[in-house]
């Protein structure tokens, strides 16, 4: 995607807009009428305590359940209805809270489905796909960035925990998404893989829009700008980063001490 | 490339018998690895892969018996194999794992009562003969060592296709699927259409093994295509090696070897191949293609050669390492 087409869509709407967004198992209501608007180009956190609804709405706006009710835009395109694989050719990427990779492939071979995801290549049945240049050198180039070159032939089941990390955001990024929502990038990192992690979600490309669950506040300090505090499905407060940091209502949610 | 010369010179040793087991091994071979492209490629472990190899071969009888010329004929059959992975495809790759594996069980069982009970096309219990072999020009086939030629080169031409797709980005694609369905569908893959193309894949390569297996035995019949074939298709993919292309040659001969070798000597033949099927299982998890693959490896690294890749030569030594020392 070239620059001129960032700038033209940060221009004319927001990355994403979701209006009264409902979604119920059952009886039970997970996320109960969440509006938000994030802007294009946003550095967006999302936090609550355990079960608020964090994750089912990123599985909400990816996609991956259907909204019981509301609606959901993507770059001023109503989504809503439509499939997973759909939302993702319209320049959404995901990570994982449980980081789901593939295991017994190679680290080489994680990457090269990634960026085969939105190609023609990937129909391609009679030539060896290590043959096409440009995959390989899409995969080298991410393999660089993400600091995994080392490990390109080892399977991704041998990988350390962070580096597993690592390549979670390496194949949601090879798709060259516009909006990226991460589930919780710092869980489980040692305090060394934190700081990589930081410096990493640091420099991604500032086009990028990013939606981001995570529960280690410093983290989010230094990546967001702005956070929308959800709890019972329900968003509670939104501001700056300042502001939700100062909020009294937000301290209750976190230290259980709501009257 | 060994394994290819010694297939050439196999006639050249004046026994029909052995010719005769090579047809059925490669044959079968080249069924067992098309339902590897399915079964470890993609995951989808299908107890109905024999149901293609019967197609395929009752296509080519009836044909015969309409009347059709020996190349129509052949037509016909793959057309019937394609018709029928088409409408089975279609329900089949909409589950997985167990549900797939009893669904394709089912479709497997209606091909087989198809062929037991609708006596007019099939010709029921009886089967149907094969009146002959093809020719074409100046070949003539009828003899078991100038069909064998035919049969390598079919394996070796359809072997070599589904090589280049097992490592073609399609073929990465399955192994994604393989490892990881959901994850796939956020990378941008509908997984649907490519599952769906694997077991038509697969299907007409199963096709192929049946054309050659109709011309081949000169008869075909239900037992064929029956439940216990179904299962010695799944067992010669696992026992060679789930996911190895080559594995499922390995396991086909072995089984083969037993069936039509062994049977003469040993009355319980079954229960050996069964305590092998049981031995490889539990120790060689990549089957005897990746028991063979490791043992190659140690026997090189013994003989003082340096090891070939890193990270994956190692672990292989260690496993190998610590196997010989238990057995000390």
């Amino acid at each position: 995607m070239s620059a001129n087409q960032a700038q033209r869509d940060a221009g004319s709407a927001p990355a994403l807009v979701l209006d009264d967004v409902h979604r119920r198992f059952g009886g039970v209501t997970a996320i109960s009428g969440v509006s938000l608007t994030v802007a294009a180009g946003a550095r967006h956190g999302i936090i609550g305590p355990n079960g608020a609804g964090k994750t089912t709405l990123f599985n909400v706006i990816s996609g991956e359940l259907a909204a019981s009710s509301g609606n959901i835009h993507l770059f001023g395109h109503n989504v809503t209805r439509m499939s997973s694989v759909r939302r993702v050719s319209r320049g959404l990427g995901r990570t994982y809270q449980i980081t789901r990779t593939f295991p017994t492939l190679t680290v080489r071979e994680n990457l090269g489905l990634a960026v085969n995801g939105l190609s023609r290549h990937k129909f391609s049945m009679l030539r060896p796909w290590k043959t096409y240049g440009d995959v390989s050198a899409a995969v080298a180039e991410l393999a660089d960035q993400f600091e995994l070159s080392p490990r390109l032939d080892s399977p991704a089941a041998d990988l350390s925990h962070g580096e597993v990390r690592q390549l979670e955001v390496a194949l949601a990024l090879a798709l060259k998404p516009r909006l990226l929502l991460l589930d919780e990038p710092g869980a489980g990192l040692s305090p060394g893989e934190r700081v990589s992690m930081r410096a990493l979600l640091k420099r991604l490309p500032s086009d990028l829009t990013l939606i981001m669950i995570e529960h280690d506040m410093e983290l989010v300090r230094d990546v967001v700008d702005s956070i929308h505090v959800l709890d019972f499905g329900q968003v509670v407060a939104n501001g700056t980063t300042a502001e939700i940091q100062a909020d009294e209502k937000v301290r209750q949610i976190y230290l259980g001490s709501r009257s | 490339m060994v394994a290819l010369v010694v297939a050439a010179i196999i006639p050249q040793l004046g026994s029909s018998f052995y010719v005769s087991l090579t047809l059925s091994v490669l044959i079968y071979g080249l069924l067992a690895i098309s339902l590897d492209v399915l079964a470890g490629y993609t995951g989808l472990i299908s107890l109905g892969h024999a149901s293609f190899l019967g197609v395929g071969a009752y296509g080519i009888a009836y044909a015969l018996k309409i009347g059709l010329d020996p190349i129509p004929a052949i037509g016909y059959a793959l057309v019937a194999v394609l018709v029928t992975a088409l409408l089975f495809g279609l329900v089949a790759v909409r589950v997985r794992e167990l549900t797939f594996v009893i669904l394709t069980l089912a479709l497997g069982q209606i091909v087989w009562g198809l062929a037991y009970r609708w006596v007019s096309v099939s010709g029921g219990d009886n089967g149907l003969p094969v009146p002959g072999r093809p020719s074409f020009g100046p070949f003539d086939f009828s003899a078991d060592s100038s069909y064998y030629y035919l049969v390598l080169v079919v394996f070796v031409l359809c072997v070599l296709v589904m090589w280049l797709v097992v490592h073609s980005s399609f073929g990465l694609s399955l192994r994604g699927i393989r490892d990881n369905e959901a994850r796939m569908r956020t990378l941008g893959y509908n997984v649907v259409v490519h599952k769906y193309l694997a077991f038509i894949i697969s299907a007409m390569f199963g096709g192929v093994a049946g054309v050659l297996f109709a011309f081949y035995n000169l008869y075909v019949s239900p037992t064929m295509i029956d439940f216990a074939h179904n299962g010695t298709v799944v067992q010669m993919v696992v026992v060679g090696g789930l996911g190895t292309l080559w594995g499922p040659l390995v396991g086909a001969g072995v089984i083969v070897f037993f069936q039509q070798f062994v049977s003469i000597y040993v009355p319980r033949w079954e229960t050996v191949l069964g305590v092998i099927f049981i031995l490889t299982v539990l120790f060689a998890r990549g089957g005897l293609w990746g028991g063979l693959a490791n043992l190659g490896r140690w026997l090189r690294v013994r003989a003082g050669e340096p090891p070939t890749s890193g990270a994956s030569t190692s672990q292989a030594l260690t496993e190998v390492d610590a196997a010989s020392g238990s057995g000390d």
